[in-house]
């Protein structure tokens, strides 16, 4: 029992960063319905960027997580100002092939720039740990559940309780009666990437704590978190939370217990598989717009 | 493009830019991948002298010829990057010390320069084999120094075979055993052979009698060595195999697996994988609160205790492998340090855990090519079957009867044993 509570815990972690990312990404999926390939790029972005800026600079933690979101909601808001409005309105594959471009060329770049090896993670400031029941649990690891539920939560008050995330909701439901009632649309296609790109920083710096950091990091969150959306539905964040956690908790769970270890990473695209074919239009009810 | 578009899109470039720059310190490591890498090649004529007692005669001048080009398949990006990079590095600084205190390798009167190709394999065999067909193929090189992924080595193997003596084949870190059973392939590093046979013996010599292993799935030599060999080595020394656990190479999360056995009692853990992967599986190991023994096959590097795992989380960690730069140094091997030195100062950071193999694979492939004097595979070959020790020697490997590579075509490299405290790396001894 104690070895599955462990099981639990970790997955729990892992879950955490999938719905960072699954969260982030439906807000330009389901908002705006661009498949954003590229969401994952900004994961790794991020990560380097949490080397340099904790690693390095000796940046306080929480001051860091304030950078971090700034220049990540920066970066987002010039990739929909400089790449994405410039197809805005093309049809879907027009769509996914310029978010696969996009990721290729800054992938690409960090190849260049920091070689294919991994390179270094930073020494989370927040050591040691402790045990309930025999379940180890360190502190940086709660530390990421706590600052992923925190992320999304305000994430959630902003969408429900600003004039901008109610624009952002009005834009999701339509775009063209938002237009007319003053809202300018461009503008919250800008706040949208942001928001979503500053989720995908807040993913990246939580990683770079963990994991080494290298130029294909967040190539696979990304499509876990497609495979999360798909299943939660695009604009259900209390379901699309719920998924990633239960997705973060399977892999554990089955990379304990069954004897190959890339099982455990095939689990999201089972469940992808086995969710569709079950309920083709997904698990939970799309409301319609974001939560 | 509309102006307003171009505006945009600068802007995206700015953003990437800025954002590239505060991603800072790479430690100055070299980035491109070069198509190849030669000292610019003067032209000078010498006169070269001899003197024989009283007499001294003027013989023929020396001229400079066309640079011999020695492919290199390598990883140089994907999640083998962390062995092969260093290793790529180890060569290119190896040439440039040949051509730039000899001028290049001398056949005749004619000195030629030596000129590194690069080839990246990505760490998979696919990109492995284009690789080899691109270089033999197409830009018809056939003097190869490089590799360091069995798996790659592996699906390169036929072309060597297809190829008989019109190819030279120097492995520097696939450590398949099997690879070297073709005649034209050497290699100037440990068989996963003789690393698992040094290692048990050290386990043993530290009483341990049981063991957890850590089995990288992707790595082809171990996982035979665990298949057909081990368990019964195992059980021969009085070792219990608790169980072998499987991980991919760059597998980011392994607390699933650490979970699974951190209460099976066991003496040590005994970690197969890469360096990165094992530093990251004692990372989370001590998160969890498993402080138990563990043994590399794949040496820390120093640069990365620190970086990739706390200093203090590197205590009671073990290598038994084979001797490192830095090993040499404390065993005060002459000319290590001074290679240790060009090292950094060409590449701004610590050598890794294959710099003994690449650097000495590319000085035994040149000593070859004048002991043939002729770059000709097959004379390199014949000069091969015995190689006699060469100038700018430093790994003391064992000769077997005078020659530098035995009659498996493996050289007898050395092991050190070492072990890690707080992050501090203690050097305890040298075997041949």
């Amino acid at each position: 029992m104690t070895q599955l509570s462990q099981f639990i815990i970790n997955g729990l972690v892992v879950g955490g960063i999938y719905a960072l990312v699954a969260v982030g990404l439906s807000l330009v999926y389901g908002g705006l319905r661009i498949p954003n390939f590229a969401h994952g790029v900004w994961v790794m972005v991020a990560a380097y960027l949490t080397v340099t800026v904790i690693g390095q600079w000796q940046i306080n933690l929480w001051l860091a997580i304030l950078i971090i979101l700034g220049i990540m909601g920066v970066v987002g808001a010039v990739q929909e100002l400089a790449w994405f409005r410039i197809i805005r309105g093309k049809s879907t594959l027009v769509l996914i092939l310029a978010a696969f471009a996009l990721s290729l060329v800054v992938e690409n770049i960090y190849v260049l720039r920091f070689g294919g090896k991994f390179s270094r993670s930073f020494d989370f400031p927040i050591k040691g740990g402790f045990t309930v029941g025999g379940v180890v649990i360190s502190y940086q690891r709660l530390t990421v559940v706590l600052v992923t539920v925190a992320s999304i939560a305000v994430l959630s008050v902003f969408m429900s309780r600003t004039r901008m995330g109610r624009a952002i909701r009005a834009v999701a439901e339509n775009a063209d009666a938002a237009a007319v009632t003053g809202i300018s649309v461009s503008r919250v296609y800008l706040w949208v990437f942001g928001v979503s790109t500053a989720m995908a920083g807040i993913a990246g710096l939580l990683l770079a704590g963990m994991y080494p950091v290298q130029p294909f990091l967040g190539a696979n969150e990304i499509l876990k978190a497609f495979c999360i959306i798909i299943v939660a539905g695009k604009n259900n964040v209390s379901g699309l939370v719920a998924v990633a956690f239960g997705l973060g908790v399977a892999e554990s769970v089955a990379m304990g217990y069954l004897p190959w270890t890339s099982v455990g990473e095939a689990i999201a695209f089972a469940g992808l598989a086995v969710a569709l074919y079950i309920r083709p239009q997904g698990l939970v009810a799309d409301p319609g717009a974001p939560a | 493009m509309r102006k307003w578009g171009w505006l945009r899109f600068a802007a995206l470039v700015a953003a990437l830019v800025l954002v590239l720059v505060a991603c800072g310190d790479d430690d100055g490591e070299s980035t491109t991948t070069q198509a190849s890498t030669t000292t610019a090649a003067t032209t000078t004529t010498q006169a070269a002298t001899t003197t024989t007692g009283a007499e001294t005669t003027t013989t023929a001048e020396i001229v400079v010829g066309d640079p011999i080009k020695i492919g290199m398949i390598m990883s140089l990006t994907g999640t083998a990057a962390g062995a092969g990079v260093p290793l790529a590095n180890a060569e290119r600084l190896a040439v440039k010390i040949i051509n730039e205190t000899r001028g290049g390798v001398l056949i005749g009167n004619t000195l030629h320069p030596l000129e590194l190709v690069e080839y990246d394999d990505t760490g998979t065999a696919e990109a492995g084999i284009a690789a080899a067909t691109r270089m033999i193929e197409q830009d018809g090189i056939r003097l190869h120094v490089g590799l360091v992924a069995s798996s790659v080595a592996t699906g390169v193997q036929p072309y060597a075979e297809r190829l008989g003596n019109d190819f030279v084949n120097i492995l520097t870190g696939a450590s398949l055993y099997s690879l070297t059973d073709t005649p034209n392939t050497y290699r100037m590093a440990a068989t996963s052979k003789l690393v698992a046979e040094r290692e048990i013996e050290f386990a043993v010599a530290q009483g341990w009698t049981s063991a957890v292993g850590i089995l990288d799935t992707t790595n082809a030599a171990w996982v035979s060595l665990f298949d057909d060999d081990i368990p019964g080595w195992l059980a021969d020394a009085g070792i219990d195999l608790h169980s072998v656990e499987t991980m991919e190479r760059g597998q980011a999360d392994v607390t699933a697996i650490i979970t699974k056995v951190k209460d099976s009692g066991v003496d040590f853990v005994w970690h197969t994988g890469f360096p990165d992967d094992e530093l990251l599986f004692i990372r989370q190991a001590r998160e969890l609160g498993w402080n138990v023994p563990v043994l590399l096959v794949s040496q820390a590097a120093v640069a990365q205790v620190g970086d990739l795992v706390p200093a203090e989380a590197m205590t009671d960690v073990y290598q038994a492998s084979w001797a490192m730069i830095q090993d040499l140094i404390t065993a005060g091997i002459a000319g290590a340090q001074e290679l240790l030195d060009a090292y950094v100062a060409e590449y701004g950071e610590e050598p890794g855990f294959l710099t003994m193999q690449g650097y000495e694979a590319i000085l035994s492939l040149a000593a070859a090519i004048e002991q043939a004097q002729s770059a000709e595979p097959a004379d390199v070959l014949a000069a091969l079957q015995c190689l006699a020790p060469y100038e700018g020697m430093i790994w003391p490997v064992t000769l077997a009867d005078g020659c530098v590579y035995a009659p498996d075509r493996n050289a007898l490299v050395p092991f050190a044993t070492s072990r890690w405290d707080n992050g501090v790396l203690t050097f305890l001894g040298l075997q041949g």
